[in-house]
């Protein structure tokens, strides 16, 4: 394999190497400029606009749009670094939001429906003082906190377990059973026994990252290849060596993989339990205020907020998956 | 015997036809909560046939905490009653929604604490907690927030309040008095509530916003411009104003009959249509007693103000003109609604009444 790779990577195009897409690129920049043109034309009025502007507006949005298809689909063909590979996903977006924000104004759709994106980001501004604070409840103390403790008490768990086959038979099933459990049918519960302050969701969080990592740790470390255990046991090594040189990484993959849905979960359990009672502050309580008195510029900016810490989180611990278990089939070039 | 078939068979036909013509028109009109005697008036305008009188068939559908206002704008209602705080803010939201009736003349709206709190002033609210519902249901609070000159964490840009605002689902058990100091309560549910978890009135203080300055209108009946612009309304042959007019005619002759047989209405229309959530709480749990105490509550808010004076139903425009100044003084609303937020051509049409002959 390793004499064939260098000819396999020549044959691949190199970046350069093509034409430019001279048509796309034309097609995404007139779609650009109209949809900007629409915007200055039309940033003061409040009433939709006639029927021609809205015309030339769907005309703009369906060029941009092939024109941002085109770039995209050359770029594809490519093995670009990583900034490079970005391109697309970018282009994509500020495309996206220019036409939305042109429709949302073209229409005169109002803002208690669907706020423009300029609203949105206006407001995420001027309101960055409270949602800092809502989400240093919801993501550090309810979600982050809740995900510590479940997963602090999974990991003990999952070693008892797998020690004991006593447990194997007796908690296993029903740990499954709960990891199925919807986390909404537990926040009242959670409400009622903790109050309404963050514990009460730091609860619900720990609760629901706790099943799904004890069951997946407990398979990581029980389901190991008979083949490696033979060859430790060929080697006269002790249970101890075979722990901590076989079981442990084979059991890592597992684990990160219920950790990376833990984070979801945590967000989720977080920002729902919310909804059943809140002391002023969070993520959860914001997006269910707003969204009763109609302030959906709030509602989205909350909800930005959350996506973001949500995916800097996954991509934290998908970070230290590579690099705890880059050895693994899945991560290998 | 033919003959006779064939006639039977057009007799068939007219009889199938029949009820077509004259057929009733499907309506949904959206309350703000579960049934309770709070809804008295529809459930008798409905078991009685006043609404099937006027060609209406009307569901009365029930809603959790969410807003009315979204079940009539999205069209899964034709007609909602909400609060004016409600209305008003999301018709600045630029929401198409129109006032069409005021059944409740007054507000129910309180504040209730423990008086071991000892709370002298409702507005000695600095560092206190204060639980409130959500969805449109906090602006009173708000409102008294504003006006004593505090901030709560209601406020979207405000990081350090005076004021923390408590959020629950509603059942005031769940954060009185352990979690808060002072309570949201409708006059005419949440206070009997808090008496039957064994906090007798004498141990308690109960504000009524409206004797603290706050009198938001409450219960009142919308539609959107949509509905009221319809000439042929959903293929009926009616135009939505005639429909609006025919269900607010049904309505009023409802709220006038549940005000004036109070226990039958309980005992037969509205204790039929409720489960559990008509019950009150602990010694008062029994849903017959909390629900003829609601009721005569409810009365007093609908048979007040323009009901004196012989216009139930009517937005008097000074009442409205002081909510709305409220709510802008309050920075609730950044500024006065337009004129085509209130409608009061259904309303004189159903009453045979006038503005002016109304008016106080």
């Amino acid at each position: 394999m390793a004499t064939l790779s260098p000819a396999v990577s020549d044959q691949r195009p190199r970046p350069g190497m093509a034409k430019p897409p001279i048509a796309a690129l034309v097609l995404c920049l007139l779609g650009h400029l109209a949809l900007v043109a629409f915007l200055l034309a039309w940033w003061r009025e409040e009433t939709a606009a006639p029927f021609a502007y809205r015309l030339l507006l769907g005309l703009a949005v369906a060029v941009g749009g092939i024109g941002v298809g085109g770039i995209a689909r050359h770029l594809a063909r490519h093995q670009l670094d990583p900034v490079r590979a970005f391109v697309p996903a970018l282009l994509t977006l500020l495309f996206g939001l220019l036409a939305l924000e042109a429709v949302l104004r073209a229409y005169a759709v109002p803002p208690g429906l669907w706020p423009t994106p300029s609203a949105v980001f206006a407001r995420l501004w001027t309101a960055r003082r409270v949602l800092l604070a809502d989400a240093w409840q919801t993501f550090v103390l309810e979600a982050v906190v809740g995900f510590g403790i479940g997963v602090g008490w999974a990991l003990p768990t999952a070693l008892l377990v797998a020690r004991c086959p006593f447990l194997q038979r007796g908690f296993m099933p029903y740990a499954a059973a709960f990891a199925s459990i919807p986390i909404p049918a537990m926040a009242p519960v959670a409400v009622h026994m903790f109050g309404l302050g963050w514990p009460s969701k730091a609860a619900v969080v720990a609760v629901t990252v706790y099943f799904p990592v004890v069951v997946n740790s407990v398979r990581g470390l029980l389901e190991v290849d008979r083949n490696l255990l033979d060859l430790m046991r060929s080697y006269a090594a002790d249970e101890r060596t075979t722990f901590w040189r076989v079981r442990i990484p084979n059991a890592l993959p597992f684990l990160f993989t219920a950790l990376k849905l833990g984070t979801a979960l945590a967000m989720i359990g977080a920002i729902v339990g919310e909804f059943f009672g809140a002391t002023g502050q969070g993520l959860g309580f914001r997006i269910q205020i707003e969204a009763g008195r109609f302030g959906f510029d709030m509602v989205w900016a909350a909800i930005l907020v959350a996506s973001l810490l949500g995916i800097a989180w996954f991509g934290l611990i998908a970070g230290l998956e590579r690099r705890f278990t880059g050895w693994h089939v899945s991560l290998r070039e | 015997m033919q003959r006779t078939s064939l006639a039977g068979a057009a007799l068939a036909c007219a009889v199938a036809a029949a009820p077509a013509a004259a057929d009733t028109v499907p309506i949904a009109l959206q309350l703000k909560w579960f049934p309770q005697a709070q809804f008295a008036g529809y459930f008798v305008a409905k078991d009685k046939g006043f609404y099937a009188e006027e060609g209406l068939d009307v569901t009365l559908l029930p809603i959790g905490d969410q807003s009315p206002i979204q079940t009539v704008v999205s069209g899964a209602a034709d007609f909602g009653t909400t609060w004016i705080a409600d209305l008003l803010a999301a018709r600045e939201k630029g929401l198409p929604v129109v006032h069409i009736a005021q059944v409740f003349q007054r507000s129910g709206f309180a504040m209730v604490a423990l008086k071991a709190t000892g709370l002298k002033d409702l507005c000695d609210l600095e560092g206190r907690s204060v639980g409130v519902w959500p969805s449109g249901n906090e602006y009173p609070a708000v409102a008294l927030f504003r006006k004593c000159g505090l901030t709560s964490s209601l406020d979207p840009t405000v990081s350090k309040p005076d004021v923390t605002a408590v959020t629950y689902p509603f059942d005031p058990a769940l954060v009185f008095p352990d979690r808060v100091d002072v309570v949201s309560a409708m006059i005419y549910n949440e206070v009997d509530q808090i008496v039957g978890l064994g906090y007798d009135l004498d141990k308690l203080d109960v504000w009524l916003l409206p004797d603290q300055g706050i009198n938001l209108l409450e219960d009142l009946i919308f539609t959107t411009e949509r509905v009221l612009a319809a000439e042929n309304y959903k293929g009926s042959g009616l135009s939505g104003r005639e429909i609006a007019t025919r269900l607010l005619r049904a309505s009023l002759k409802g709220w006038a009959y549940a005000v004036a047989h109070q226990e039958e209405t309980v005992e037969n229309h509205v204790l039929p249509v409720c489960g559990n959530t008509c019950m009150g709480s602990g010694t008062r749990a029994d849903a017959r007693a909390h629900q003829i105490w609601q009721m005569r509550e409810i009365a007093k808010l609908y048979a007040a103000g323009a009901t004196e004076r012989g216009c139930p139903g009517f937005l008097d425009p000074a009442a409205y003109a002081a909510s709305v100044q409220l709510l802008v003084d309050q920075r609730i609303l950044s500024e006065a609604p337009d004129a085509r937020t209130v409608d009061y051509g259904p309303w004189q049409e159903a009453t045979g009444k006038t503005v002016e002959a109304c008016r106080s």
